[in-house]
């Protein structure tokens, strides 16, 4: 059974290659819209990796993280940062909310392949 | 309460000096004390009297402090708003350079997978297979390529398009930039005319004639403020316009690339799934990942053009706030008839530069990295 990946985007377009990239490399994987939509999908279904943006309505990617390690089936689930944002300060906050590491856009999708195994397998 | 101004005071000492050089000449030492005692004192009397003014004068005073501070407020403004529009045009100078680099790494994915593509068929016979059952395959990925080939086409078109909105945008900017430098030149006006009123009111000692001028001078200042006021608004909503027709540009483009990469890859794996060409075409379906891995890569591109004309929005958003504001500011100008109208409008000034400075704070870390992490990048903590 393929491992399965919750893709968090409000850009249509990111959602579109991380969904085409990560199922053609054998990962089942579910969209959501932004950070509220993302969280109300991990707490209906169990997901092995959560990729997430940063910058969303309604409720960004810090926030999200936040929110998701309050949960206990979440609090070890690896969460990955993929976003235009760069700065130091802003990774920091990452680290700080619990996320597994920081991926920044534009993502190469060989690269993104290989940091999903390495994490999830 | 009778004012008393510096000038006055200046006329009196010169008068006093007067006196005492031209007693110097006079023979008699006690006809000369007299003579000084009389001429100071009719002169300080005169003065006084004249200087003495009406309690209407005040405001004229009053007024020209509160004029000057308008004047620092209203150029403070002018600052941020060139500031601002400075930003915009960097940013949209941003927006082409993505645009740019996104088409050129399109082009070169495409190419290479179609020049991997159509050297195929001359390895098929090569190794000894079924040539036919391997062209078949092929023929069918070239069709589809060739859909892609069109819509990459499509693609070039829809982004020089999107190249001209940006150019356009960019040369609405420098008009509306124009127009402040207008508003900047009005605002020293409205300085030089505090100074004129008090210097008037001082001279005449009819204060409220002379604050009826400078209210008729903020009047027409007004007017002229809301004109161009309404102008900057004007510019300011094509920008938003035109950004709003490169969005949906981008959604268009968006839509027939990933659309374009689909077929080609469903094509590609029907094509190596075919046991006949299998064999011979696994050397260059390696060689056809990097490309779709880089065709993948450059449609992000239209992700990241999408923040930075969002911020666009966002930045010219809050300017039109703050220009709705001053035309606010110019119409109670235009009404305002006494010291405290004016100290109101120097107030609701003010908080245009407040809203001004903390639009700038919001929007000084724009959404696409300006940070030291290259795109691309990853990091596992």
């Amino acid at each position: 059974m393929s491992k399965n990946v919750l893709a968090i985007d409000d850009s249509a377009s990111i959602r579109q290659m991380v969904n085409f990239t990560l199922k053609s490399a054998g990962y089942s994987v579910v969209d959501a819209v932004d950070g509220r939509d993302g969280l109300a999908r991990a707490k209906s279904q169990q997901f092995d990796l959560v990729l997430t943006d940063q910058n969303m309505p309604r409720m960004d990617g810090l926030a999200l993280i936040r929110a998701l390690r309050e949960i206990p089936s979440y609090q070890r689930t690896p969460i990955l940062m993929l976003t235009t944002e760069s700065s130091d300060e802003m990774k920091s906050q990452g680290r700080a909310a619990g996320a597994t590491g920081w991926m920044v856009k534009p993502f190469d999708p060989l690269k993104l392949i290989e940091v999903v195994r390495k994490v999830i397998g | 309460m009778p004012h008393w101004s510096l000038r006055p005071l200046v006329a009196g000492c010169v008068w006093t000096l007067l006196v005492g050089v031209v007693s110097t000449v006079l023979p008699d030492f006690v006809g000369r004390l007299w003579v000084c005692i009389a001429a100071v004192g009719l002169g300080w009397g005169a003065v006084l009297l004249m200087s003495a003014r009406m309690p209407g004068d005040e405001r004229a005073d009053d007024a020209e402090v509160p004029m000057a501070h308008l004047e620092a407020e209203l150029a403070s403004c002018m600052h941020a708003f060139e500031a601002q529009f400075q930003a915009v045009e960097t940013e949209s100078a941003q927006v082409l350079g993505v645009l740019a680099e996104a088409v050129d790494q399109l082009s070169d994915g495409f190419e290479t997978i179609h020049a991997s593509v159509k050297s195929l068929p001359s390895l098929a016979p090569a190794a000894g297979h079924d040539a036919r059952a391997c062209r078949a395959a092929l023929r069918q990925a070239l069709a589809a390529l060739d859909q892609v080939l069109d819509t990459e086409a499509r693609h070039g078109h829809a982004s020089q398009m999107l190249s001209v909105l940006s150019e356009a945008l960019s040369t609405r900017t420098a008009q509306a930039n124009a127009l402040l430098g207008e508003v900047n030149a009005i605002a020293k006006q409205s300085g030089l005319l505090a100074l004129n009123a008090s210097i008037e009111a001082a001279r005449a000692g009819d204060a409220g004639r002379e604050f009826g001028v400078v209210a008729e001078e903020v009047t027409a200042l007004s007017q002229r403020t809301e004109g161009f006021s309404a102008q900057i608004t004007a510019v300011l909503s094509a920008m938003q316009s035109l950004v709003g027709d490169a969005r949906a540009a981008m959604d268009v483009v968006n839509g027939q690339n990933t659309d374009g990469v689909r077929a080609v890859r469903a094509q590609v794996d029907q094509w190596l799934a075919t046991p006949e060409a299998a064999v011979d075409a696994s050397g260059s379906a390696s060689s056809l990942d990097a490309p779709a891995a880089k065709i993948v890569e450059a449609l992000q591109f239209q992700d990241i053009v999408a923040q930075i004309v969002g911020h666009v929005v966002s930045r010219v958003g809050g300017m039109r706030e703050a220009l709705a504001e001053l035309g606010g500011v110019a119409h109670d100008a235009a009404l305002a008839r006494d010291a405290k109208a004016v100290g109101a409008v120097c107030q609701r000034a003010e908080r245009i530069g407040q809203r001004l400075r903390a639009l700038a704070v919001r929007t000084a870390n724009p959404p696409v990295g300006r940070g030291a992490t290259p795109g691309g990048s990853i990091e596992l903590f």
